[in-house]
């Protein structure tokens, strides 16, 4: 009886852990959401030079999109899929790290860098449909590899309005591969392998 | 395991894959058909003018000219014991169904004054025809001031 | 019995793991939809009058939303879904792809055409579609075509099949006013009605059936109702006064209209089915220029109780008025856009009138024209497009411009002066 209670205590601790984390228990998400991020200048941002002279325009970004060939995703996912047996033991570690508020600031301006680079990216490749109205909202949930090539879409939330749906599944199909994604593995882990884009029209 | 806990890893399994939806495409095939048009037609005609009262732009009220013009009328009216039309326009800038509006009160303001100076309200018959019958067709003030008028017309 | 816990607790908070970044997009381009109509293959005995390709890619591109290729840009051209190599078509950055072909029908004249339209980006199959016309009139069979496109790829019904009725006025005084109706695309410009007296403010019935317009030939204005396919017309009861600008419900049941008979011109409601009038707005100012909202509930108008034109709203239920402009010291005209959340009117700002639209709930003004005798806007079926009278060099001339003021244009007309324009409501089924 007593193995049986110590076990089932032990795995208990283990999951609830586990599960308080993914529920944002310990506010990870909010350390590294969006909306508390301010605008800063480059300069002072980005420790690294190599990261600033990546920050290339808009057209620059679709000619290179247009140019690269596609590499298929197949091979990239069983390589990745080695590396996460190897990491999946140290997460745990990581995650308490983090809690703890180490580089939290540098990682939350990066994420915020990145995002824009992606938001813009999708901007140029969305035709937005005539029957596209203010209030209109959709997800999409997108499965990224490092070299920042989609492996997977899913429209999480529809707008109600297939013509719109269809228009932001049109665009992400037109981007098929983000550039310039060259972040930490860490920080493409815990936020660009998985993220939601929310198509949500301001006109 | 039992039952229940084969269905409860199988649920928590399918709960984690919850909340995606997929977008169909599937719509079905139809056909239709076409169609088309016609018509018809009309007509009508005019009388000796008395006299013309001009307006401002916007305007329905009488300028003192126009009241003096305006009893001078209705003299004429009174003792040839005849029956006049009075007809309001207006310029061309502004809504259509507004001017027709604006005409009327023109008309009005003239037969009012008519009737003022004895004219009876019998002999009166007012019309507005709005911006619909110019006299002068340019886009400038000179046409637009002939068009901001009221017509007395003997019948 | 850890299996169970963990799998509840799994369970519960499973929901919760979809948390992660979220990238808000909140705004796309504006270039316009690019679109490859292949032309149809055609099969009938006889060649056609037309090209049904050239139609449906002059339609799509009417109002700026889209831009089609040539034939001669075009690196294959596909016959059935096999032949599509779609990188021929995203190397000419197509979106759309569109093959179809016509044969003959079971009766003599009858054209049927099958159409695929294909999602160029994502490389499928969108919709498949027959349509049956007549060889006589491909140009109709064309625009329904074009209505489904543009549906499936919008959302929006396509306008294409739609007319327009308009007065035709030359400027001398002894020429005849007429009231027309065409296609959209100009076409089959047929006459209704004439005469040697004023016609004015034409209105489409719902149905589509009917035209109410005011004329003249009684020697004063009076509302009349005339059926388009049959010329049959009727006059409403005259009443002392002003007898003007009709406007239909959404029913068809009822007829907003203007009468004076009270002194001054009010907004009345006349009853089709009983021919009575009932007074709706009762105030010493002018009260005209009445459209129905789309729910009919409401009726917005112009009145100048403040002392210069402005808009107002009444609730038929309860009669309660509500002004809605407070920009400007002109403002009239005004009609519902589809949706019934906001509508176009024509605003005088500097001496200029112009065409502006304005929002019911945030009373936003945004002034769309900068022509400078603008009047009479009319709204497309699905909101999209405002067709409105104009000056063009001392000449009535229609043009357009669409909702957002990205594209203007101008109506051909082949006759002189031209003027107060109706968009007629959807006129053959897109919906499948």
């Amino acid at each position: 009886m007593q193995n049986y209670l110590s076990g089932f205590f032990v795995s208990f601790i283990l999951h609830l852990g586990l599960v308080l984390s993914f529920a944002n228990f310990f506010q990870i998400d909010n350390l590294y959401s969006l909306n508390k991020v301010e605008p800063m200048p480059a300069y002072l941002v980005f420790e690294k030079p190599q990261v600033i002279t990546k920050k290339k325009n808009i057209k620059k970004v679709k000619e290179l999109i247009q140019e690269e060939p596609i590499i298929s995703p197949t091979v990239l996912e069983t390589a990745n899929a080695k590396a996460e047996i190897e990491t999946v033991k140290v997460e745990k570690d990581l995650l308490l790290k983090q809690i703890l508020g180490e580089e939290i600031k540098s990682s939350a301006e990066e994420i915020s860098y990145y995002s824009n680079l992606i938001r813009d990216q999708v901007i140029i490749n969305w035709k937005q449909p005539s029957s596209a109205k203010k209030g209109m909202s959709a997800e999409i949930l997108i499965t990224l590899v490092p070299t920042g090539e989609i492996v997977q879409v899913k429209l999480t939330k529809t707008s109600g309005n297939q013509a719109f749906d269809s228009s932001t599944l049109n665009a992400i199909q037109k981007v098929s591969k983000f550039e310039g994604l060259d972040m930490s593995r860490r920080l493409f882990d815990n936020n660009f392998r998985k993220f939601t884009l929310v198509f949500n029209p301001e006109n | 395991m039992s039952l229940f806990d084969q269905f409860l890893i199988i649920a928590a399994v399918i709960c984690s894959f919850s909340g995606c939806a997929s977008v169909s495409m599937d719509r079905a095939v139809e056909a239709e058909t076409v169609s088309a048009v016609s018509e018809s037609e009309y007509s009508d005609s005019d009388n000796p003018v008395e006299g013309t009262i001009y307006f401002e732009y916007d305007k329905y009220n009488l300028s003192a000219s126009a009241v003096s013009e305006i009893r001078a009328l209705a003299n004429s009216i009174k003792s040839s014991s005849s029956k006049v039309r009075i007809e309001g326009h207006c310029d061309e800038r502004g809504t259509r169904e507004y001017n027709l509006a604006l005409g009327e009160k023109r008309a009005n303001a003239v037969s009012e004054l008519l009737q003022v100076n004895g004219v009876s309200s019998n002999s009166i018959t007012t019309v507005s025809y709005g911006e619909e019958k110019p006299v002068a067709y340019g886009s400038n003030e000179s046409s637009w001031s002939k068009n901001r008028r009221a017509v007395v017309k003997v019948l | 019995m850890i299996y169970r816990i963990s799998a509840l607790l799994l369970l519960i908070f499973s929901s919760l793991l979809t948390s992660g970044l979220r990238i808000e997009i909140t705004e796309g381009i504006k270039d316009p939809i690019r679109i490859a109509i292949v032309p149809i293959v055609w099969n009938l005995e006889n060649p056609p009058r037309e090209y049904l390709h050239e139609i449906i890619s002059s339609d799509l591109e009417s109002f700026g939303e889209f831009e089609s290729l040539s034939p001669k840009e075009m690196l294959s051209l596909p016959k059935t879904d096999k032949e599509i190599f779609y990188r021929d078509w995203k190397l000419l950055d197509v979106d759309y792809l569109v093959l179809g072909s016509a044969l003959q029908g079971e009766v003599a004249g009858e054209v049927v055409v099958n159409f695929s339209l294909f999602n160029v980006t994502r490389e499928r199959l969108m919709k498949r579609s027959i349509s049956t016309g007549t060889t006589f009139y491909l140009n109709a069979l064309a625009h329904v075509i074009s209505d489904r496109i543009y549906n499936e790829i919008n959302g929006l019904p396509g306008i294409f099949s739609t007319k327009i009725s308009y007065i035709n006025k030359n400027n001398s005084s002894d020429e005849k006013y007429f009231l027309r109706v065409a296609d959209i695309d100009g076409r089959n410009d047929s006459n209704i009605f004439s005469s040697t007296e004023p016609l004015m403010s034409p209105d489409w019935s719902s149905d589509g059936r009917r035209l109410a317009y005011v004329s003249f030939e009684e020697g004063t204005s009076r509302i009349f109702i005339q059926e388009i396919y049959t010329g049959k017309r009727k006059s409403l009861k005259r009443e002392k006064g002003i007898n003007s600008s009709p406007n239909w419900s959404p029913s068809d049941r009822y007829l907003a209209a203007v009468l004076s008979k009270g002194g001054n011109p009010d907004i009345y409601r006349y009853d089709l089915e009983k021919d009575t009038w009932k007074q709706l707005t009762k105030h010493f100012g002018i009260d005209t220029e009445p459209d129905w909202s789309p729910d009919g509930k409401k009726i917005i108008f112009t009145s100048n109780r403040s002392g210069t034109p402005q808009i107002y709203e009444i609730t038929i239920s309860n009669g309660k008025i509500r002004r809605k402009t407070f920009e400007g010291t002109y403002n009239a005209r005004a009609r519902y856009t589809p949706d019934g959340r906001s509508f176009v009117f024509v605003h005088r700002r500097d001496e200029l009138f112009h065409i502006a639209v304005q929002s019911l709930r945030t009373a936003k003004l945004q002034i769309l024209t900068d022509t400078r005798l603008d009047e009479s806007p009319t709204i497309s079926p699905n909101g999209k497009v405002i067709i409105y009278a104009t000056k063009e060099k001392e000449k009535d001339i229609l043009a357009g411009i669409s909702i957002d003021g990205q594209t203007r244009f101008i109506l051909p007309t082949n006759s002189g002066g031209v003027r107060e324009p109706n968009w007629s409501p959807l006129l053959v089924s897109t919906s499948n």
